[in-house]
This record gives structure tokens, sequence and C-alpha cells, in this order.
């Protein structure tokens, strides 16, 4: 005979918990595509590259199951539909960056764009930049699950990442094709930073949307 | 056995009944239904069923404190009352007029007391009319200590949005069924007060233990006409979370907790007892306008939002609202005058029963 146990609550613990796992998944997938961007650059796509891909990729995968089954338990058995509607837009938010992550690493580890030397710097400090931004989306999410009115104070750190990492990418564009170096491989190395610059957009737009779901939950 | 007469001289109570659940089960179930957290089926049973058992268990307070302004004795007069009632809210609402069953009622008995040459009770309207005012005031003031209370709470104690949610959800139905059963019990009296002095059903006794008084049958009947007017009520609750103030499924809740209160308040024979118990005025006990403490709560909820709050309230709403307190019971009146005389005069039924009993209130 099944064991059968009563517990109005479980749904909603599991559901909690799967929430904060998918968002640690998320964090530390960016922490991976910033160690493994850095690695790279320092000595190209050697073992521990490859080995970041591997942990973006798993990070990814676990991201997208997560991610289904919130949307469906919170559609089927909880959530006012309205509240889950911003809840799922958010996850899907997310799981784009770590989509868009994962992307350009399985990019670079085929292409293997070749970065000027004197310009690693600037491009480590780039990555920092983007990553942050990334970072404090993640953040703003989870603090949008239990203080939506604290939300603002990581939005204009936001803010600051993306406008930073722009600064730097136009820096770069400009140091890149007034250098001397064949066009094709100009326009390889724009498409790669382009790359990075879109992840900070990416997660500067998700905090405009944490910022209004926030707001929407004002009693 | 009950005459079928009766039934259709109740038939006008029994519509008022049908029409105040198509209307009011809104202000009760309408966040929860809006919000799609309850199908509107298992919303319109919840409902009709905590309607039914208000009225029957606690519908005799303010159904005895409307009979304190006019006791309609006879039962063509007490089925005038209803439909003149009902015609007044029927035709006010086709204007656009804002309007009160309660005080449609009011009217229809003052018509009746001037028809019958019956006494009005001034000290009784007087009382009644108070708590039209002060049934929006009450609400009003609810709706912004809980709202504070509320928003307080979850400052202080952070909970995760999903269960905050589950809660909201929880919350939501346990205060839809307080506040059907408040509106069953509150405005029981707009529907089958008119009937009480006139009705002929006896006290009866269902098994060992139950025992159902005369009232309380009339109130069952009436119960049932609520009761099933909820579950025509879908169009009306689909537009209840549009109105005047934008509010989230919490601010919902606020609202529906704070008319079922004034509802309990101007309907609970046992908090009255507790009142003057404690040495002070008795509360007393009359139907009240449960969509005007729903607006008195919503702009409760706007007072605590501050200044944001206040620029969205629609001062005019609230005029128009003052404005009906006059306009509908002297409606009603008149329209119940009219329609006593044609009664009486056209159809040769006794509208009242005059002191001297027997043939009063008919032509001779």
């Amino acid at each position: 005979m099944a064991d059968f146990k009563f517990s109005p609550f479980r749904t909603t613990r599991i559901v909690q918990s799967e929430i904060q796992e998918f968002l640690d998944a998320v964090s530390m997938a960016v922490l991976a595509y910033q160690e493994g961007m850095i690695a790279y650059l320092k000595e190209g796509w050697l073992v521990a590259a490859e080995e970041k891909l591997q942990q973006i990729s798993s990070y990814e995968s676990r991201g997208d199951n997560l991610r289904t089954h919130i949307g469906l338990t919170l559609y089927t058995e909880m959530l006012l539909p309205d509240t889950a509607g911003d809840v799922l837009s958010l996850l899907s938010d997310l799981d784009h960056l770590l989509d868009r992550m994962r992307g350009h690493f399985i990019l670079l580890g085929i292409e293997k764009p070749e970065f000027p030397i004197d310009c690693n710097e600037a491009i480590i400090d780039f990555i920092s930049h983007a990553c942050s931004a990334m970072e404090h989306t993640v953040a703003a999410a989870r603090i949008y699950f239990r203080d939506p009115k604290a939300v603002h104070d990581q939005i204009h750190k936001i803010h600051y990442h993306q406008e930073e990492a722009e600064k730097f990418l136009i820096r770069l564009l400009k140091s890149i094709f007034t250098g001397n170096y064949a066009l094709e491989r100009k326009c390889h190395l724009r498409d790669h930073l382009v790359h990075i610059d879109r992840l900070a957009d990416q997660a500067d737009e998700t905090g405009d949307a944490i910022a209004i779901y926030a707001v929407k939950r004002s009693i | 056995m009950i005459d079928l007469s009766f039934f259709i001289f109740l038939s006008s109570g029994l519509f008022l009944g049908w029409s105040l659940g198509a209307n009011d089960a809104a202000n009760i179930f309408g966040t929860a239904v809006t919000s799609r957290m309850l199908r509107f089926r298992t919303a319109a049973i919840l409902c009709a069923l905590f309607v039914i058992i208000g009225a029957v268990i606690s519908g005799a307070g303010a159904s005895h404190g409307l009979g304190k302004l006019g006791a309609v004795n006879a039962l063509a007069g007490s089925f005038t009352v209803a439909l003149s009632a009902g015609l007044t809210v029927y035709t006010m609402t086709i204007w656009g007029l804002p309007v009160s069953t309660t005080q449609a009622v009011v009217g229809g008995i003052i018509g009746w007391n001037l028809f019958s040459d019956s006494p009005t009770d001034l000290a009784s309207l007087s009382q009644i009319a108070g708590t039209w005012v002060a049934s929006p005031i009450l609400g009003a003031l609810f709706a912004w200590l809980i709202y504070l209370g509320l928003n307080g709470l979850i400052n202080l104690t952070k909970p995760h949005l999903l269960w905050l949610d589950h809660w909201t959800r929880l919350g939501l139905v346990l205060a839809g069924v307080f506040g059907a059963y408040s509106l069953g019990a509150n405005n029981i009296g707009n529907v089958m007060g008119v009937f009480v002095s006139s009705s002929p059903l006896q006290e009866i006794q269902i098994g060992e233990l139950f025992a159902l008084s005369g009232p309380q049958r009339l109130f069952l009947w009436g119960g049932i006409a609520i009761g099933a007017g909820v579950f025509f009520s879908r169009p009306v609750m689909t537009t209840i979370g549009k109105g005047i103030v934008p509010i989230g499924p919490l601010g919902g809740w606020v609202v529906v907790v704070s008319q079922a209160l004034v509802l309990f308040i101007f309907s609970s024979t046992s908090l009255q007892q507790f009142v003057t118990g404690l040495g002070l005025p008795p509360i007393p006990l009359v139907p009240v306008s449960s969509s005007q403490a729903v607006v008195g709560a919503v702009c409760g909820i706007a007072l605590a939002r501050g200044i944001k709050g206040l620029r969205q309230i629609r001062w005019w709403e609230l005029g128009k609202i003052a404005v009906g307190w006059i306009s509908t019971p002297i409606s009603a009146a008149l329209i119940c005058y009219v329609l006593l005389f044609i009664v009486q005069n056209v159809f040769e039924q006794q509208v009242f029963i005059g002191p001297s009993g027997s043939n009063a209130g008919l032509v001779p």
C-alpha cells in the first residue's frame, strides 16, 4: 500500500528550494564563466577552459530542468496566476543568461579567437563588469522573493556595471579597429566582445524587469 | 401546509434576494475569482452555502432592527414593500445612480408607514441612517488599520513570495467565507425583514435536536434566493477587481475582511451584548450596504498609501453615494406608496392590518 502523507506545505517548500537551487546554478555559472574566460585569455583553450565549459553546461542543463519543473508546479498547483507569470518570466530571463554564457563559451572553444595580449587586462575588466552585472541581477532576484522593496539597492549596481562594460567594449573595439590586424580578425574579435557585452545588457534588462515585478508585489 | 399565495407574495422578496446575491457576492469572492485562485463555481458554492448559514443562524438581529422602523403586518403589504425596493434598485441602476438595497427597503417601509398611517420611529430611522454613514467610514477605518498592520507584519517577517502567496490564497478563501456569512446574517434583513411580522411560517422540529423558528424558515428561503443569485454573479465578479483604486490580491483580502467585519458588527447580537456589557451604547443591528462598506474599505487602503493613494480616489463617486442616502429612500417611499394604493384598490389585497384588526387596509 502506498505510503500517503498529507502535507499542504510540502509543494511550497519544494518549489522554494528549487528556486533557490536555480538561482545558485545561475550564480555559479557566472563564476565559472568568468574564471573560464580569464583562463582562456591567459592560457588559451586548455584543460582549465574545457573544465569550465563542462561546468557551465551542467549548470545550464540543471537550470533548464529546474525551470521547467518550477513552471509546471507554479501554474498547476500554486501561486496566483499574475505572480506565477512574473516569477516564470524572471526565471526565464535568468535561464536566458545561462544559455548565452554557455553559447558564447562553446563558440569560444570552437573559434578560439586570438585576443591581442596588450588588450588582456582591459578584456578581463570588461568581463568582470559583465559578470558583476549578472551577479547583482541574481542577487536582485533573490531579494525579490523576500523583500521586494530592497530590490532597488541592487538595480543601480546592475546599471553601473552594465554602463562600465559598455565603456570597455567601446574602448576595446576602438583599440582593435585602430590596431594593425587583419579585418577578419578584427571582426572576429568584435563578435566575441559583443557577446560579452550582450550578457551585461541582458542582465540590465532582467534587472529592470525585476524592479517592475517588485513594484507589482506591493499590496 | 403553507398556502401557495404565501409564496406568490414572497416572490418579490425572493427576487430582491436573488438580485442581492447576483450583485453583492462579487464584493466577497470577486478578488479570489478575478485573480483566478478560485474557480467561479467553487466560489459560488462556498458563498451560497455560507450566506444561507449566516442568514439562518444570525439573521434575526439585523432583521429585528429593521422591524423597529415599521412592522409590515400584511403579506400583500410586505410583498409591495419588497417589490418597490426591487423596482427602485432596478430603476436607479438603469439610470446609473448609486443605489443600495438596504436604503431602498427602508424607503419602502417608510412608504408603508405613511400609507397605513403607522408612526415611523424617528429614533430608529436616525439610528439606521447613522449606520449608512458609519458603514463606509468603519470600512475605511478597518481597512486602514488592517492594511497598515499587514504591511508592518510583512516588512517585519519578510516572508518568501511563495509562502506569502500561499497564505494569501488561504486568506482569500477564509475571508470570503466570513464575508458570505456576514452578508447572509446582515442583508437577510433587507430580503426577508419586511415579511417577518406577516409570515405564517411556524417553528418546525428537524430530528431530535434541531429546530427552525418561523423567522429562521423565512430566512432559509431568503438565503436560498441570495445563494441562487450568487450563481449569476459572474459578470459582476469579473469586473470588481478593476474598481476605484488598483489593489492586488492582498489588498483584496483587506477589503473583504473589512467589509465582512462591518456587516458582522451590524448583525451580531453576541457582540451587541458584549458591548452593552461594557457599559457602552448598544450597536444598532440593522442591514447595511455591503457595496458601500467595500467602497469605504478601498478608500481606507488608498488613505494608508498616503498622498499617492489619496490622489487615486475618485471623490465624486463618494459624493454620489452620499446623495444616494437621501434619494434612494425617498424614491422607494414614493414608489411604495403608489404601489400600495394600486395593490389595495386595484387588486383588492389587504396591505396592512389596522389597530382594530381584521378588515383594515381594504377598500370597503
